[in-house]
């Protein structure tokens, strides 16, 4: 009997272990991860944390689940080594030797060097765990680093339970590698008018107080802190991989094929921790969002069972929510495209706003805010390389999706912008 | 009970919008559209005002049945107000998405008074009227108008009513509500225009509550077996809509309701679709409507009609000379005149 | 199925379908939307295809967008929705609807079997058909437009 090991229960390993059986019912599917929990959604941790949904919906499988899916399921098992040679799987309490391997770690938070950083109160928001230490922080004021979406959810979620909420940002915007300055600038608007103070452009020096968080300290100023979480970044959960035993990429994930096939015979990857091209503008890179994690994920599985499937590419996409509005992006932002090479349209209205980059010929991202079925919408549109005009002069017709219609308005501006080029 | 909605007052002189909610007993007597529009232009205007004196009102009303379960959605919007060209009471239907778009911006009807200072545009959102700046596409046509103000607004769902020009000179202008409804030759545009309004511009997101929604689907489902869109291209398709045109009574009913003539149902051999007519009329807005009455209220409508014609110092014959006149003056003389 | 050459744009359809569903006429909350171009370009009703690799289900961060086993429909489950938004921002159709009241996502369910819009569209733009070909192909074409390899 075939062993297929997958190591990590977020939703890449979930969704391999399934695809695994699913593919071939006779093979013994092992399903490990380090946490007391089964899988549940990183995604909806601040609206756990903000007490609007219980933990039932935060876990979206029970150990009972997997079990009738035929899957084994061990909880609360690190892997404390791997044997990649032997095919063992080194724990606390014995080994496991497998036929197959899926590597499905995930990320880790960054964590930024910093002192005070063991003191009581200072959190990060990856886990179940760190969501309910954060449910139980006593204090009213808490200062949250980092501005990316995660970052931005907590800050909300924790707003909504009434404490007084501080965002410090090291670059000049929110969302930096999500929006371009105006959408950026029209979403901290919205957290101010909230009651969330944000400032930009500023480094986190230290965390003060004795054992307890008490203030948090940056370039400028003090902020008083009973609770600090620190949201920079992620990078790949790679202590698993040490030692070179599988090739990593540029961007520091590891490296697949389009089965999500690793550089060693037998092992597979997929999810956060692995680097990915993306579908729309062909970078390599590591588009760590949910989506991609699940389709990885179930081709991973599926090839460990004997499947060829490929993977047709990450999809950089983003939903933020931000109180009651809703913003998305998708592509690549003006700011990371040389300044003389970008242009830029910006549109505005009572129901938010819209913005679209566009490089040479081609609609290469697209930001907005409210509305965001545009973002969606416009997608069929985005390509590096496709000539944009040709599309926008084309009928109209159920088949190209409704990217059309939505720019019929500013054709004319797009056209102008292109030729003008 | 579903009807409470409301009316905006908007001064185009001095900004202020006001808001009024709809009396129960005046939906009875005159349901809406043309209805209210008529019964508003009869009070709100002041006997021998000047031909182009600000004071004179522009009227905008949905039908009655505007966005609800009715044929086409009864979309149309109703444009009233003094004709400055002949001072008769005008009346005119376009149809479309207008009248619908504007009762889900929270509006029946839109009552425009004053001249503005500068080329402006009315904004209507959820429960807000806006005055903006017309100037930079004041000489666009009236299809073009409504491009730039989609763009201008960041709304590309919006409805827009614009007036265009064709011509020079005092001539009656185009008036639009969409690509295909179009007005030619509206002397209703030429007011709207004297009052430096280029356009109204609505989008609504609010719903619209509907008495008994089952009984108003299924009415509108036998509303539809039983009257196909009379064709036009066949003879007893013809007489229908020339029966519409002859009996004015009918027609301000139909205008009140905000379903197109053209395609009225109202008419049919067996007549019973007055009997559907008047059980959606109830099961949407709760007002209680069996045939008669709603002839009773075709006739309130026209004679209030007459009664502006009337207090204007027209007498019947006269209005009958003008009224056709006006009536066809798009196919009198040629456009080029 | 869609012909979009009959559509025009009375807009019937997304009333009928938010009386129908939500018991008031609320186009904002209807499952069908009508695009509508100026001039000649005409009208093309959107709602959800139903795709044989849903986007929407892969970005729900709570795994609530699923395929009905008895009707092979793509649903979101009302209770599991956290109303995100995700699925709104992702779908290449507009097809995905959201009820901003509740916020929650929608879908066209084909009302079990009996399309409320088909049943009222004056013109027949809309027509419903079981297992068309033309739509396994048209879900293809925009399959292929988003995954061109």
């Amino acid at each position: 009997m075939k062993v297929i090991a997958v190591v990590g229960n977020g939703i890449a390993g979930s969704e391999a272990a399934e695809a695994a059986i699913r593919v071939d019912q006779k093979a013994r599917v092992v399903l490990m991860t380090k946490e007391p929990f089964p899988l549940y959604s990183a995604c909806v941790l601040a609206d756990y944390v903000a007490d609007r949904i219980p933990v039932q919906r935060v876990i979206l499988r029970t150990a009972e689940d997997f079990g009738k899916a035929g899957i084994e399921l061990l909880l609360s098992s690190q892997v404390t080594d791997w044997s990649a040679e032997e095919q063992l799987l080194h724990f606390d309490d014995g080994t496991l030797r497998y036929d197959r391997l899926v590597i499905a770690t995930g990320s880790r938070p960054i964590v930024p060097d910093l002192p005070g950083f063991g003191k009581q109160g200072v959190v990060t928001l990856k886990t179940l765990g760190d969501a309910e230490m954060l449910r139980a922080a006593q204090g009213s004021a808490a200062v949250v680093v980092g501005t990316g979406p995660v970052g931005i959810e907590a800050a909300i979620a924790l707003r909504r339970r009434g404490w007084t909420v501080a965002l410090v940002e090291l670059l000049d915007r929110v969302l930096p590698r999500l929006f371009d300055a105006p959408l950026a600038a029209a979403l901290k608007t919205r957290l101010e008018d909230h009651g969330i103070d944000v400032f930009l452009g500023e480094r986190v020096l230290e965390i003060t107080g004795k054992t307890r968080a008490e203030g948090v300290k940056t370039d400028r100023r003090t902020l008083a802190a009973d609770a600090v979480v620190l949201v920079i970044g992620m990078r790949p959960e790679l202590s698993l991989v040490k030692k070179d035993k599988v090739a990593l990429g540029s961007s520091g994930g590891i490296q697949v094929d389009r089965q999500m096939k690793t550089s060693r015979e037998g092992v597979w990857a997929c999810g956060d921790c692995v680097e990915s091209e993306d579908l729309i503008t062909g970078r390599r890179g590591l588009f760590m969002l949910w989506h991609n994690a699940r389709l990885q994920g179930r081709i991973a599985g599926a090839n460990t069972a004997g499947a060829a499937r490929r993977y047709p590419g990450s999809l950089n996409l983003t939903t933020v929510n931000v109180f009651d509005e809703t913003a998305a992006s998708v592509g690549i932002l003006a700011s990371e495209v040389p300044e003389d090479e970008a242009m830029v349209l910006h549109r505005k209205g009572p129901w938010g706003e819209l913005w679209m980059v566009l490089k040479d010929q081609s609609l290469i991202g697209v930001q907005a805010l409210g509305r965001t079925e545009r973002v969606g919408g416009l997608m069929g549109m985005i390509s590096k390389g496709k000539d944009l005009r040709k599309a926008l002069l084309k009928e109209p017709n159920s088949a190209e999706g409704p990217g059309g219609w939505i720019l019929r308005g500013v054709q004319k501006d797009l056209l102008r912008l292109i030729d003008a080029n | 009970m579903a009807l409470p909605r409301k009316a905006a007052f908007v001064d185009l002189g001095s900004g202020r919008v006001e808001v009024r909610e709809i009396p129960r007993p005046l939906r009875e007597s005159f349901l809406g559209g043309r209805g209210i529009d008529m019964h508003l232009l009869y009070h709100l205007t002041e006997t021998n005002l000047d031909t182009w004196d600000p004071g004179n009102i522009l009227v905008l009303g949905a039908g009655v049945l505007a966005g609800t379960p009715a044929p086409l959605a009864a979309g149309a919007i109703h444009i009233g107000g003094r004709l400055p060209l002949t001072g008769l009471a005008g009346s005119l239907i376009l149809g479309g998405f207008f009248g619908a778009e504007l009762r889900f911006a929270g509006f029946d009807h839109l009552v425009i008074r004053g001249r503005a200072e500068g080329p402006v545009y009315l904004s209507v959102q959820d429960g807000k009227i806006e005055t903006c700046d017309a100037a930079p596409f004041w000489d666009e046509d009236s299809l073009g108008a409504q491009g730039v103000i989609r763009d201008t607004l960041g709304e590309d769902n919006a409805q827009v009513l614009s007036v265009g020009t064709p011509g020079d000179g005092p001539t009656p202008l185009e008036l639009r509500a969409d690509a295909v409804h179009c007005r030619e030759a509206s002397e209703l545009g030429l007011l709207m225009k004297s009052k430096n309004l280029k356009a109204v511009a609505v989008r609504g997101t609010m719903p619209i509550e509907i008495e008994d929604p089952d009984k108003a689907l299924r009415c509108l489902g036998e509303l539809m077996v039983h009257s196909p869109l009379p064709d036009a291209a066949d003879q007893s398709g013809r007489d229908i809509i020339q029966k519409i045109y002859e009996d004015e009574c009918l027609q301000a009913l139909i205008d009140s309701l905000g379903i197109m003539k053209c395609s009225s149902d109202l008419l049919s051999p067996e007549m019973q679709q007055w009997e559907l007519y008047g059980l959606l009329l109830e099961a949407v807005t709760g007002l209680r409507c069996r045939p008669s009455e709603l002839m009773r209220t075709g006739e309130r409508i026209f004679n209030q009609e007459q009664l502006f014609n009337i207090r204007e110092g027209f007498t019947g014959a006269q209005r009958e000379r003008l009224f056709k006149g006006h009536f066809f003056w798009g196919e009198l003389w040629p456009k080029s005149w | 199925m869609i012909d979009s050459e009959r559509c025009i744009g009375c807009k019937l359809c997304e009333v009928v379908c938010s009386v129908k569903k939500e018991r008031v006429s609320d186009p904002s909350r209807s499952r069908i939307h009508v695009l509508f171009w100026e001039g000649e370009a005409g009208a093309l009703p959107v709602f959800c295809q139903h795709c044989e690799e849903p986007l929407c289900a892969l970005v729900c961060p709570v795994n609530a967008v699923k395929r009905e086993e008895s009707t092979g429909l793509i649903i979101p489950d009302r209770e599991l929705c956290v109303g995100c938004g995700g699925c709104v921002s992702v779908c290449p159709l507009y097809g995905a609807g959201f009820d901003g009241i509740e916020k929650k996502a929608l879908r066209c369910d084909l009302c079990q079997g009996d399309p409320t819009c088909v049943k009222y569209c004056p013109t027949g733009a809309i027509r419903f058909a079981d297992r068309d070909q033309s739509q396994i192909d048209k879900k293809r074409a925009a399959a292929r437009k988003l995954y061109p390899r």
